[in-house]
């Protein structure tokens, strides 16, 4: 149990934001990103009086984030239903599903589970290889591989030119 | 790519609607979540009792039909000296007293002299620590309580950790006086008592202490990382736990007595021959399996003659290994799931379903030395 819940509360509070950011690029929904943040911090709570630092604590919150995601991943009906055909990201349909979800989350969604983590923790959070393959349980190699696999298939998905599709996403129109 | 990939994610993230952070919610699932790993605690707990109940009853008194006594050492086992509790008593040897009314027993533990029980006080926060003597007098002797208080079974000391002081109280049941206390802070906590001896640990060390001299911290490069979970003696079992290394058991100069690969915890036997073990593995520090092995062979003994799922493994204190089992439908133990306790032999893995042990995962107190498992499951959930 937490020797000090008022510093507990100050740790949610101080880096709720960041883990929810983390968590909606994994889940590709707000609701289900909240879900899992207040999981992986219920967890947090009861491992708190071990958790020295908030550095540790920024560790076993994160792996618990990526193993809860794919713990819900195979144990639950998921929320995102894959897309059967991908929309081109330049058409003008592309501006409509962007109204909807963003182009990267539709793009992500058609990854698998583990393959979005690995691109998520590589990629956004910044972690290496060796840091990334310690969260996932695998090995290094498996992340190389995993990431590679995940790349080029968001490179089929969002095109080459990923900067023209970050302009199509947040302008809501091409440019071409 | 990778760059504008990056660019794309972080660009994503900034969209993310950022509510309050639900500090309450969280705090209040977090304490479900100790609650249920403590229902899990609490059953094999329950077993402790019947089984201190079902031995008397099914050796000392004979059978329905009346069949002879055979002597318990046929069995492998002998009746429990520990303390027991019912629905209304505490008892301890002769002594019988009642229980707190419209309180939990938390944790039920002895020395040689005395049976000691917490009950929760501060909405739980805290616990307050009782003695009751062979006369049926009943003592508090600690409040502001954390964690759970450690006692040897066969020793005369009990020690806890008082919150608002930051101190390891240590207190002698043989005088029935408090003996000693050392400032620790509040990240500290009490892992075995052996003996004269009081092992704890902080956030950065762990110490063994004997009260009357300093305590002497134990040279990490010993622990290699690891945490010790249990000490016998001059045995330690330091676990590895969530890290990638192995687990071990060294003496008190880091001589490794026994290699154990992968992350596990457990308990000596009261011999300090055998170890009750648990393997945990993976990300999320799932149990693996549950086995016992020789510190001096490194053999294992293969457990028969149960069923259900092993919940928790314990130490009688004359040295048998009682296994409490669950079967149940759901991932979790719920309190109303049947639950049945065995004795098993640890030379021979021979496991006996203890007569009129099955009951229902309900409210009763822990036994004694299960407090490791209950601290690494509060731990590790």
């Amino acid at each position: 149990m937490p020797r000090d819940i008022a510093e507990f509360s100050e740790y949610v509070t101080l880096r709720w934001p960041p883990m929810l950011r983390t968590a909606r690029l994994l889940t590709g929904e707000h609701a289900l990103a909240e879900d899992l943040v207040q999981t992986a911090l219920e967890r947090c709570f009861a491992a708190w009086p071990r958790l020295r630092a908030y550095e540790a604590a920024d560790a076993y919150v994160r792996r618990t984030i990526v193993n809860t995601y794919l713990s819900w991943r195979r144990k639950r009906s998921w929320s995102e239903v894959p897309r059967d055909q991908f929309a081109d990201v330049v058409t003008a349909d592309a501006t409509e599903l962007v109204s909807q979800r963003s182009v990267l989350l539709v793009a992500l969604a058609e990854l698998p589970p583990r393959q979005r983590a690995a691109v998520v923790l590589r990629f956004y959070e910044d972690l290496s290889v060796q840091q990334t393959a310690g969260l996932l349980g695998c090995s290094t190699g498996t992340v190389k591989s995993q990431t590679s696999e995940a790349l080029a298939k968001l490179r089929d998905l969002l095109g080459d030119d990923l900067d023209e599709a970050v302009e199509v996403e947040y302008d809501g129109r091409s440019r071409r | 790519m990778t760059t504008s990939l990056k660019r794309l994610l972080e660009q994503e993230a900034a969209r993310t609607d950022i509510p309050p952070a639900p500090v309450d919610a969280v705090v209040t699932g977090g304490r479900a979540r100790v609650r249920r790993w403590r229902v899990v605690c609490v059953a094999a707990a329950a077993a402790a009792a019947v089984l201190s109940i079902a031995i008397p009853i099914g050796l000392t008194q004979g059978d329905s039909d009346n069949q002879p006594v055979e002597p318990p050492e046929k069995h492998g086992w002998r009746q429990m000296d520990g303390p027991w509790t019912d629905l209304r008593s505490i008892h301890f040897g002769a002594a019988t007293v009642a229980r707190p009314p419209g309180w939990n027993v938390e944790v039920l533990t002895s020395t040689r002299d005395s049976a000691l029980y917490t009950t929760p006080i501060n909405n739980g926060a805290t616990y307050r620590l009782y003695e009751v003597r062979p006369d049926e007098s009943v003592h508090a002797i600690g409040s502001d309580v954390i964690g759970t208080p450690f006692a040897d079974p066969a020793g005369s000391y009990v020690a806890w950790q008082e919150k608002a002081a930051g101190e390891i109280v240590v207190y002698d049941t043989s005088r029935g006086s408090e003996l000693a206390r050392q400032s620790v802070g509040g990240d500290a906590y009490v892992i075995a008592v052996d003996g004269d001896t009081v092992t704890y640990a902080d956030a950065d060390q762990t110490y063994t202490w004997r009260p009357g001299h300093d305590p002497e911290w134990i040279d990490p490069s010993i622990l290699n990382r690891g945490t010790v979970t249990d000490v016998d003696a001059d045995l330690r079992l330091v676990s590895s736990l969530g890290g990638p290394g192995d687990s071990y058991v060294v003496d008190s100069v880091g001589r490794g007595a026994l290699t154990l690969p992968g992350q596990v915890y457990g308990e000596f036997d009261p011999s300090g021959r055998y170890l009750a073990l648990t393997r945990l593995t993976g990300p999320e520090l799932e149990v693996a399996d549950r086995f016992v092995r020789a510190v001096d062979t490194t053999e294992d003994t293969e457990l028969t003659g149960y069923d259900g799922e092993i919940v928790q493994m314990s130490w009688d204190p004359s040295g048998s290994l009682v296994l409490g089992t669950v079967k149940h439908s759901d991932t979790i133990v719920n309190p109303d799931d049947a639950m049945s306790f065995f004795a098993c032999d640890p030379a021979t893995g021979d496991c006996e379903l203890i007569d009129g042990s099955t009951t229902t995962v309900d409210e009763a107190p822990l036994p004694a030395n299960f407090d490791t498992y209950l601290q690494l499951a509060w731990s590790l959930s």
